[in-house]
């Protein structure tokens, strides 16, 4: 019975997790790493977590590890952004069918990215929690062992500091262009 | 940076947790059809979710998903194979280890027996003993064979002119001695 749960649970979840595990890391062999420890704590501590929280379980290893890993390796992340290693074209596109569109879409969603890096870890994870998972502010609360309030307000703020950054960078990329097209 | 009116900011955290309806939601709108500040605010948050929500899914490589389950549901099964695998060696190997031991013990066992034997012997005799030794036994054979002539001769006579009796009596008493070894 423990197999057949387990099977199933790995076989739906695996992707959710690695794909936080990814978005969180920004390394894929980090996120590698952090998903096979998460699930492999799981079927070790089978009995102990309840059946119903088995999802919010995981991901609350999975967060805790990366937030483990983000702070033990600080430097090299930071450096891992600068290269911004992570390539999305290994993700799945939505729409494949469209390069021109892909290609655009991938732009915004690597600035993106960046911007959530200035952001602090739990708020980014958060938002990624909320609006990339889909998980309410209660799962969050349990999640991160939070009221799911502080929650609300926490991505409601984040939201906005994102706004925030994205706007700076539209700003400073609208006086560059502007400076450019003087000179020419 | 876009500035937001202050009672709008709770309408726009509401819209995007999705519970602003009925009139409040109709007041919102109605705001930002007036408010180009908020507009451009609402448009960019609206933006960030958007991208949030579509960013790619990551799929977890294969290799990840096998090792998870070679660390939990197969880890047993891997047990069992690789004990199997140990024994069936073991099974091979426990005859042929043993042959191979005897032989090796046989071996050095006769090595070590010959080396003694060649050591005892040149340990005990010199080649000046061993020649006088034979030059030993060359004398006594000559002294049987000379005896056993002298007592032939003197046995034919004994029979033709004695009791064959008594010469057979005297003939051993003289010969036995020197079968014995004594020298006479």
């Amino acid at each position: 019975m423990k197999k057949v749960l387990f099977k199933k649970l790995l076989k739906e979840q695996k992707n959710h997790v690695y794909s936080y595990a990814c978005m969180m890391l920004r390394n894929q062999e980090d996120a590698e790493d952090v998903t096979q420890d998460a699930f492999i704590r799981l079927w070790q501590n089978w009995e102990a977590v309840n059946s119903k929280k088995r999802k919010a379980w995981l991901i609350r290893v999975t967060h805790n590890r990366c937030i483990d890993l983000i702070r033990n390796k600080r430097a090299t992340i930071i450096q891992q952004r600068i290269n911004s290693d992570m390539d999305l074209d290994k993700m799945t596109s939505h729409d494949q069918n469209r390069p021109d569109q892909r290609i655009e879409e991938k732009e915004i969603q690597e600035n993106l990215l960046k911007a959530m890096d200035q952001l602090q870890e739990t708020t980014k994870s958060m938002l990624l929690l909320h609006y990339y998972q889909g998980m309410t502010f209660e799962n969050i609360g349990q999640i991160l062992e939070m009221k799911p309030n502080t929650v609300k307000v926490a991505v409601h703020r984040g939201r906005k500091r994102l706004r925030e950054i994205l706007s700076n960078d539209d700003i400073i990329n609208k006086e560059v262009l502007d400076h450019e097209q003087y000179l020419s | 940076m876009n500035n937001i009116c202050h009672d709008i900011e709770q309408n726009m955290n509401d819209f995007f947790d999705g519970c602003l309806r009925g009139k409040k939601r109709r007041q919102f709108f109605s705001h930002l059809k007036r408010c180009e500040s908020c507009r451009d605010s609402f448009k960019k948050e609206k933006e960030i979710v958007e991208q949030l929500q579509s960013l790619p899914v990551s799929q977890c490589p294969e290799f990840v998903e096998k090792l998870i389950k070679a660390s939990t549901i197969n880890k047993r099964e891997i047990q069992k194979k690789k004990e199997k695998k140990d024994l069936q060696w073991t099974f091979f190997w426990k005859p042929v280890t043993a042959g191979a031991l005897a032989v090796a013990f046989i071996l050095v066992f006769v090595l070590k027996t010959s080396q003694t034997n060649q050591e005892t012997i040149k340990s005990s005799y010199t080649q000046e003993e061993i020649k006088r030794a034979r030059d030993q036994a060359k004398y006594s054979l000559a002294l049987v064979a000379h005896t056993l002539k002298k007592e032939e001769k003197r046995v034919v006579k004994d029979v033709v002119l004695n009791d064959i009796s008594q010469t057979i009596k005297k003939s051993v008493s003289i010969v036995l001695p020197i079968l014995g070894g004594d020298k006479k």
